[in-house]
């Protein structure tokens, strides 16, 4: 069985690469004609493609499960000591297997993403999933010719390389393949836009179609983000979460584009307008996540992401540059059927406001592409350039106020223009904003970023109370009591609130994130036995410390008694088949108001150590505003969709006629 | 060769379900595309 992987998972991916280039043809050749039996041709063509994807993951799995180190994939990520769970994460843990798990869910999502399209639009759907396609068959060719997974070793080792130990944690299980399917699933928007303009059918039919799988996909972008930071917090022992580290900034640039396209499209489904920016960001999004993909693939940037270089940069440069010229093409040839807006009747309104949070947003991700990639471009001119976190701070610091206070106001205000009722309600946010700023100053906080951003946050928070309160008194006044009419309200209108959800927990993070950005406390101590270091209202008496080898690894730890009684041991674990590598073991104390970071530095003479020891504001608040986003996204989703057949030009027409 | 012989072997096994929706016989047809 062993023997038959490599050919089995081999013939898998080149049976997908075929029957994707037929899906590309079929769904462009039945959406033309508006030949609905063609177009459901290529559907199952898409689907079968996805299935012989599946089939492909599923021996690449097997492979790494049963130590078919006959795969050079396998040797490379794997080893017979790994884990099980650890063992299957090695899918995604290299450079072939990540390619092909987000091949997986690009087909996986886009499946059936174009299955339930089909129901409402087959034409522009045809479009949409022969561009899916030829996504697809761009992967596809990668893995088949240039990063297969399947290569064989002519030489058969005993034993793995392993896995990175940086990797060997939790995180390697869920941190990568929520990123990575975030990426890869914004491919579904990027090909209905695509559609809408190649069908030049623009109306919300394309935003309709893809609304869901946006949100999806903005969910999975948003928990691949959040577990990045827990992981980065938890593990690397830095004692911060995110440190613009260019493949960070990868991941963090196409969530901004996709978070103010999710809130652009509203101003199209409300009031008919910004078509072509809806378009433009749709584009950016996916764009944004294959120029991140590029830069974790090429190793053009220094990163600490390093383990997922290999030589298919080129591929992907070039694939972005197809990308970036196929949707310029696009929006000139076609621009012309994208109908005039009207102009905006207010500019104080909702519209207005969604319009400058669009380009808080636009300004924001061209900050962080700038600093992204100016050593790249530097380096190009001459001498090579590099910023580091404070040209962040600087540059996204107004943009993020301005955000903080949309997020407070832009809820209140109305679509239409007319009367100043809209005014009283501004009442709810300073309210917030006061109770926010008054607490702030009776706990003594003096930084001004600190306060500045809580007391935004408190107004968000304020704002986002108070649309429950008024929701639910409205359906109280229609019938039964409290209790009933929250829940009652809640589950009728569920992606507003979930909306609103998601925004409580959006401020949650802003709050831990300014708490521990302004209020950090850092300290490096080197202690002897017995001997007490201080930081905040913390207390840690070094008693002594001592080595354990831990199965591949050894294990230096430090004992400390905490002024609570509790004795902790940090750690540093040697990898020597690593060539040594060193992973932290932090201990980290938390209440809801700070956390206790402790990182073992490493031993200092016969029987000392060095630590390094922060005390980080409001973490925990990160954490639990990520939950609370998460949940308001999947409780937003959970929402039925009402759609309708598009009928809307005659070969569409023709489509959604025959059966 | 394996690898190609396999694959095709797979395309093959597919065609039937991708292609069913042009070669299925439709109301009033006794085969064909309608």
């Amino acid at each position: 069985m062993a023997i038959l992987i490599p050919f089995v998972g081999a013939s898998f991916l080149v049976a997908a690469l075929a029957l994707a280039v037929l899906a590309m043809f079929l769904g462009i050749w039945g959406a033309r004609r508006g030949d609905a039996a063609l177009a459901r041709s290529g559907r199952r063509a898409l689907y079968a493609t996805g299935l012989m994807v599946v089939g492909a993951s599923a021996m690449l799995i097997l492979g790494l499960v049963t130590n078919d180190f006959q795969l050079a994939y396998v040797t490379s990520h794997s080893d017979r000591q790994l884990p099980l769970a650890l063992k299957v994460s090695g899918f995604w843990g290299g450079q072939e297997g990540s390619l092909l798990y987000w091949t997986l869910i690009l087909l996986l999502i886009g499946s059936v993403s174009v299955g339930v399209a089909a129901r409402t639009d087959p034409q522009l759907t045809a479009y949409a999933q022969s561009t899916l396609s030829a996504i697809a068959v761009f992967l596809l060719v990668v893995l088949v010719f240039v990063a297969t997974p399947f290569s064989l070793l002519a030489i058969v080792p005993r034993n793995g390389l392993g896995l990175d130990p940086v990797l060997q944690n939790s995180g390697m299980l869920i941190h990568p393949p929520f990123e990575l399917a975030g990426y890869s699933s914004f491919a579904i928007p990027f090909s209905f836009a695509v559609a809408s303009l190649i069908a030049g059918r623009q109306g919300g039919s394309w935003i309709m179609l893809s609304r869901r799988v946006a949100l999806v996909s903005w969910g999975l972008q948003s928990t691949g983000l959040l577990l990045g930071m827990w992981w980065s917090y938890h593990v690397l022992g830095w004692g911060g979460y995110y440190s613009w580290d260019p493949v960070e900034n990868a991941a963090l640039m196409p969530w901004l584009a996709a978070t103010a396209y999710l809130h652009s499209i509203q101003v199209q489904e409300h009031r008919g307008r910004l078509q072509s920016w809806n378009l433009f960001l749709a584009m950016l999004s996916f764009l944004l996540s294959m120029l991140g993909t590029y830069i974790v693939r090429s190793g053009i940037l220094p990163s600490v992401h390093t383990f997922a270089i290999s030589p298919i940069g080129p591929w992907f440069f070039g694939f972005l540059v197809v990308c970036v010229v196929f949707s310029l093409g696009l929006a000139l040839l076609r621009g012309h059927t994208i109908p005039t807006s009207r102009p905006m009747a207010q500019t104080v309104s909702r519209e207005g406001a969604f319009l400058f949070q669009n380009v808080l947003f636009v300004i924001l991700v061209a900050a962080i592409l700038w600093g992204t990639l100016l050593p790249l471009l530097s380096g190009a001119v001459g001498q090579e350039l590099e910023v580091g976190s404070a040209y962040y701070d600087r540059t996204i610091a107004i943009p993020v106020v301005a955000l903080l206070a949309l997020i407070a106001v832009g809820p209140l205000l109305p679509w239409q223009p007319g009367g100043g009722r809209w005014m009283r309600r501004l009442s709810w946010p300073a309210a917030g904003a006061l109770v926010a700023l008054v607490a702030c100053l009776l706990l003594g906080i003096r930084s001004v970023g600190l306060i500045a951003g809580v007391t935004l946050a408190g107004g968000g928070l304020a704002t986002c109370l108070r649309e429950y309160v008024s929701g639910a008194s409205r359906a109280r006044r229609l019938r039964g009591a409290w209790p009933a009419a929250v829940v009652r309200l809640i589950a009728r209108d569920r992606s507003r609130y979930g909306a609103y959800l998601a925004h409580v927990g959006f401020l949650a993070i802003v709050i831990g994130i300014v708490g521990s950005h302004f209020g950090q406390v850092h300290q490096s101590f080197t202690l002897q036995p017995g001997q007490t270091g201080h930081i905040g209202g913390y207390s840690m008496t070094y008693l002594g410390r001592f080595r354990e080898p831990q199965g591949d690894h050894e294990a230096l730890i430090g004992r400390l008694r905490l002024n609570s009684g509790e004795v902790v041991e940090p750690a540093v674990l040697t990898y020597p088949a690593s060539s040594g590598e060193n992973v932290s073991q932090v201990v980290i104390r938390s209440t809801p108001l700070e956390d206790l970071y402790i990182v073992l530095v490493g031993g200092t003479g016969a029987r000392g150590a060095s630590f390094s020891v922060f005390v980080n504001p409001l973490v925990p608040w990160i954490w639990f505003g990520g939950v609370l986003l998460i949940l308001g996204v999947v409780f937003g989703n959970s929402a039925r969709l009402h759609t309708q057949p598009a009928l809307d030009g005659e070969a569409s027409l023709r489509m959604v006629i025959d059966p | 060769m394996t690898t190609l012989i396999l694959s095709g072997c797979l395309v093959l096994m597919s065609l039937p379900f991708v292609l069913w929706p042009l070669i299925r016989p439709r109301d009033g047809e006794r085969g064909g595309r309608g």
